[in-house]
């Protein structure tokens, strides 16, 4: 029983106790951050308790976040150095490099190209040490990104043509090229934007990439208009309608408004603006209103410029307002869902207070069974014990009574033995000079051995008589005798009879007696005990 | 133990094989209870139903409500591209509502892109929200009831901006109708407006000229509702009389559908449910040339600090003839037995949908998955699914004529 208690509360804590689900969401953060899916990674980031996780833990984690969400907070930065600092350490290279990454994209944001070099040449050295070309290609792909932010496009050139020279087992894909493309039109050359762009386009093309064929579209707009050949542009735009898709249909013809304005082909331009301030994009349908406010001022239309900048700004505000109603709405979803939580938390905490009321309960009855068991048990031992004594003691106390009364016998048969009349009988004293001769006892002699014998012997033979009423008076002499352990010598020599005739007596006496009451005694035996 | 067993065992058992509680959708209407009386208020038949007894279900065929099905591809111009709106038709024409920056467009029967119809702003003729429109290809024209009117905004069907029809009486103080329903007689030039019952309102049945003067206003208003724009206003025009029905959401309460009589400028309940021993819950009217439809909104639900929605709806149906009725939905069997969605939509006899290429092939698709359409309709909606380009369709309309009794 104690052991089937001490068993069920081990399980009751077995179950209650929370299992440990931030680590199981780490692993699968981690997971996911191997294949690269924000979204995955940021839904089981979202999920841990920070202050749950062991120190390693909160590495991991810091790490993964770090390097998933762009982060400038001064602490964030701080930490950062700090797990690099840890990894270079441990001579973690994989998670140090991951640092590296994370550090040259925050400089890389912040501008700072000069730090963001820095950490790229200490990189550089642990990907030609590891002759990983991946590597060495993303430090290229960095190092053309860097120079081309900070408008340094010949560097910028010089490190994508180094990293295209690097070997990867393809050849080069339309992005890449789209990518030289811009390099070039930053660069105000023209002539090798307008190839790369080309090479971009078949390439879109041959892969069935509609989108990105679209988008070209754009960039060949973009290169024209910067070389005032608005013409082509337009040319290349309407080309480009094959490619489109109904989402693009609004900025399609925002380009064409634009270019047309360029032009100077006001009422084309106005049209177009037109179609884009009544489509389904009403981010680009406000840009549209803008340029058709603008038109109109400049024509002299203030009314009409004045209702269009209305409605361009009206839609922002629509849009401003379906935001922060959106954002309240979140605002409040969250809160209701947290407090149902709360109240989730609320309750699963009374269910374990139940829970654990009800066990204390359990418990309660169950020590209480266990306790009023074993007090039972103390007290039937107690009781049994007692028992046991008492009886010994009534056993002891038999045994001095019968010590008692064999004592008593004795001392009476002293008695009776120093008795005078006892003096006659031979077999009471130890006088055995008048064993054989005749023994007259006389009546007065024999009330006085009555007597003696009821006094000695609880009214003997008044009770022997009540109980054998057949028995005279010569028959309780007789009984008298036996009772004081008269031998047969003696009786034969008191009645003057042989030893057979006193046996005869006795028989006779016996028979008188009756075997219910004798119950397989002797007569000897009854008289003694009567 | 064994019997501690069997007394666990056996009435799990039985309660799993206990047919289910709901019970089996019928496929007929002869297969539904009656569910409502006729009664007569003031000479006029009012159908009552009880809402305890709208218990049972019923599948229709679209084919059972609506004589024909079209499909209907717009035409995808760059400027003629449409969001989900609802439409009005005519023999020849196709108007589809305006949503935020996009005007009110206008479409051949044909689904062919003809003109905008003025322009949402604050322009002349500009519009905001539009809360009915009618078009009336007869007389070539085009109303609008923006919220909060003072006029309808009148265009012809070429897009030209006509007079305006005043809302409020020239002798009267100026007041702003909040959403209203409306229908032009175009031949009589006369207009029968019906607008939300707010207490602060001084009419709400009338029928007017176009200059703005009351003809004849309902003397009875069995609405005194405060001032609330989460109420809405219903005239569908399926049937020859002005129906009106009023979605009110705060206090609950049992409402009416309303026939609005010129001839006897009289306000005749037409059609209510009836919440016996219960608490009403919220709920709306819509009438077909058939039958009564409406849904019932089991809860709302807090969404936002200010924002509610509607949830657990309940569609029901009661037929006029037989007063048959139940809770229902309607598969479309034109097309490959999809949901039928927008029957509350049916406005002026038609059934139709506006939906997007993406909506529609989905729907399709999933007709297709299914193992019991005939080779011809398997083929039918297959080839439709096709022909559907999901990155430059324009919307599709889907139209039916309703069946009249």
């Amino acid at each position: 029983m104690k052991h089937l208690s001490f068993f069920l509360i081990f399980l009751f804590f077995i179950a209650c106790t929370p299992t440990n689900r931030n680590s199981e969401w780490l692993r699968q953060a981690e997971a996911q951050s191997d294949a690269g899916r924000t979204d995955s990674i940021l839904t089981y980031l979202y999920k841990i308790n920070e202050n749950k996780l062991s120190e390693e833990e909160s590495r991991t984690f810091h790490r993964i976040k770090l390097a998933t969400v762009m982060n400038n907070a001064p602490e964030a930065v701080e930490k950062m150095y700090e797990l690099a600092t840890y990894y270079l350490q441990q001579n973690d290279t994989t998670n140090l490099q991951t640092m590296r990454k994370v550090l040259y994209r925050n400089y890389a944001f912040n501008k700072q190209y000069h730090q963001a070099d820095s950490i790229l040449q200490v990189m550089l050295h642990l990907y030609i040490n590891k002759k990983d070309s991946t590597g060495i290609r993303w430090y290229y792909s960095m190092k053309t990104n860097l120079h081309q932010d900070a408008g340094k496009i010949d560097s910028a050139l010089y490190y994508f043509d180094k990293r295209m020279a690097i070997p990867y087992g393809r050849k080069a894909t339309a992005y890449e090229h789209y990518w030289k493309a811009q390099l070039w039109m930053q660069a105000n050359q023209y002539a090798q934007a307008e190839s790369s762009l080309d090479s971009a386009k078949a390439l879109a093309i041959e892969a069935k990439n509609e989108e990105l064929a679209y988008h070209l579209s754009g960039y060949y707009q973009q290169l024209y208009t910067k070389q005032g050949q608005y013409a082509k542009a337009l040319q290349m735009l309407q080309e480009s309608r094959k490619y489109m898709k109904r989402k693009d249909v609004a900025s399609h013809n925002l380009y064409k408004a634009q270019l047309f304005e360029l032009m100077h082909r006001e009422d084309s331009a106005r049209y177009y603006y037109d179609v884009v301030a009544r489509s389904e994009n009403l981010f680009l349908a406000t840009e549209a209103f803008y340029h058709l406010s603008q038109s109109a001022l400049a024509h002299g239309n203030a009314e009409k410029a004045y209702h269009f900048h209305q409605d361009a700004t009206g839609y922002i505000d629509q849009v401003y307002r379906a935001y922060q109603t959106q954002a309240k709405n979140n605002a409040f979803n969250e809160l209701k869902y947290q407090r149902e939580i709360d109240e989730l938390k609320i309750s699963r905490q009374q269910d374990t207070i139940l829970i654990l009321s009800l066990v204390l309960v359990l418990l309660a009855l169950i020590a209480s069974g266990i306790i009023y068991i074993q007090h039972k048990k103390r007290k039937e031992t107690e009781a049994l014990q007692k028992q046991t004594e008492q009886e010994n003691q009534l056993l002891r106390q038999a045994e001095e009574l019968s010590a008692l009364r064999e004592k008593a016998t004795a001392l009476r048969e002293e008695l009776i033995r120093k008795m005078e009349i006892f003096q006659k009988l031979p077999s009471l004293n130890d006088n055995q000079e008048n064993a054989n001769q005749a023994i007259r006892i006389s009546d007065n002699e024999w009330i006085e051995i009555r007597n003696m014998l009821d006094a000695e012997y609880d009214n003997f033979t008044t009770r022997l008589r009540k109980k054998v009423i057949t028995l005279n008076m010569a028959d309780i002499n007789f009984c008298c005798l036996l009772k004081i352990n008269v031998s047969i010598q003696d009786l034969a020599n008191i009645y003057c009879i042989n030893k057979q005739s006193v046996s005869r007596r006795k028989q006779r006496i016996k028979e008188k007696i009756g075997n219910d009451l004798l119950q397989g005694l002797t007569l000897d035996e009854f008289i003694q005990r009567f | 133990m064994k019997r501690t067993f069997l007394y666990i065992a056996i009435p799990l058992v039985v309660s799993a094989c206990r047919p289910s509680a709901t019970s089996s959708v019928a496929t007929s209407w002869e297969q539904l209870p009656v569910v409502a009386e006729r009664i007569e208020t003031n000479g006029q038949p009012l159908i009552v139903c009880d809402w305890s007894q709208l218990t049972d279900s019923i599948a229709l065929p679209l084919s059972q409500l609506v004589e024909d099905l079209e499909i209907i591809p717009l035409e995808n111009k760059d400027e003629a591209y449409v969001r989900n709106t609802s439409i009005r038709l005519s023999d020849n024409y196709i108007l589809l509502h305006s949503s935020r920056n996009m005007p009110f467009k206008l479409f051949t029967r044909q689904g062919k892109f003809i003109r905008n119809i003025g322009n949402s702003g604050n322009g002349p003729g500009g519009y905001g929200q539009v809360c009915d429109f009618q078009l009336d290809e007869a007389h070539n024209r085009i109303y609008l009831m923006p919220w909060n009117a003072t006029a309808l905004i009148v265009y012809d069907l070429q897009g030209r901006l006509q007079p305006s029809i005043p809302l409020n009486a020239p002798d009267e103080q100026p007041w702003k109708l909040p959403k209203s329903a409306f229908h032009v007689d175009g031949e009589h030039r006369e207009v029968t407006v019906a607008t939300l019952p707010w207490k602060s309102n001084p009419r709400m049945v009338w029928v007017q000229d176009f200059e703005g003067h009351i003809l004849q206003q309902s003397p009875s208003n069995p609405y005194q509702l405060a001032m609330d724009y989460s109420t809405d206003i219903y005239h569908l025009n399926n049937t020859d009389a002005f129906e009106l029905s009023v979605l009110n959401f705060y206090p609950e309460k049992e409402d009416t559908l309303y026939h609005y009589e010129a001839e006897t400028n009289r306000l005749t309940p037409a059609f209510t449910l009836d919440f016996p021993g219960a608490k009403p819950l919220v709920h709306e009217y819509f009438e077909l040339p058939t039958c009564y439809i409406g849904m019932v909104i089991g809860r709302m639900e807090e969404v936002g600090l200010t924002q509610t929605e509607s949830r657990e709806h309940t569609h029901f149906i009661v037929d006029k003839r037989t007063l048959r009725g139940g809770h229902y939905r309607v598969y479309n069997d034109f097309l490959g037995n999809t949901e039928a969605f927008w029957l509350n939509h049916s406005r002026n006899g038609y059934y139709a949908r506006n939906l997007s290429p993406h909506m529609l092939k989905a729907e399709l698709e999933e007709a297709l998955r299914r193992s019991d359409l005939t080779p011809a309709m398997l083929q039918k909606v297959s080839a439709l699914a096709e022909s559907i380009d999901v990155e430059r369709d324009n919307n599709y309309l889907i139209i039916g004529k309703l069946k009249c009794p």
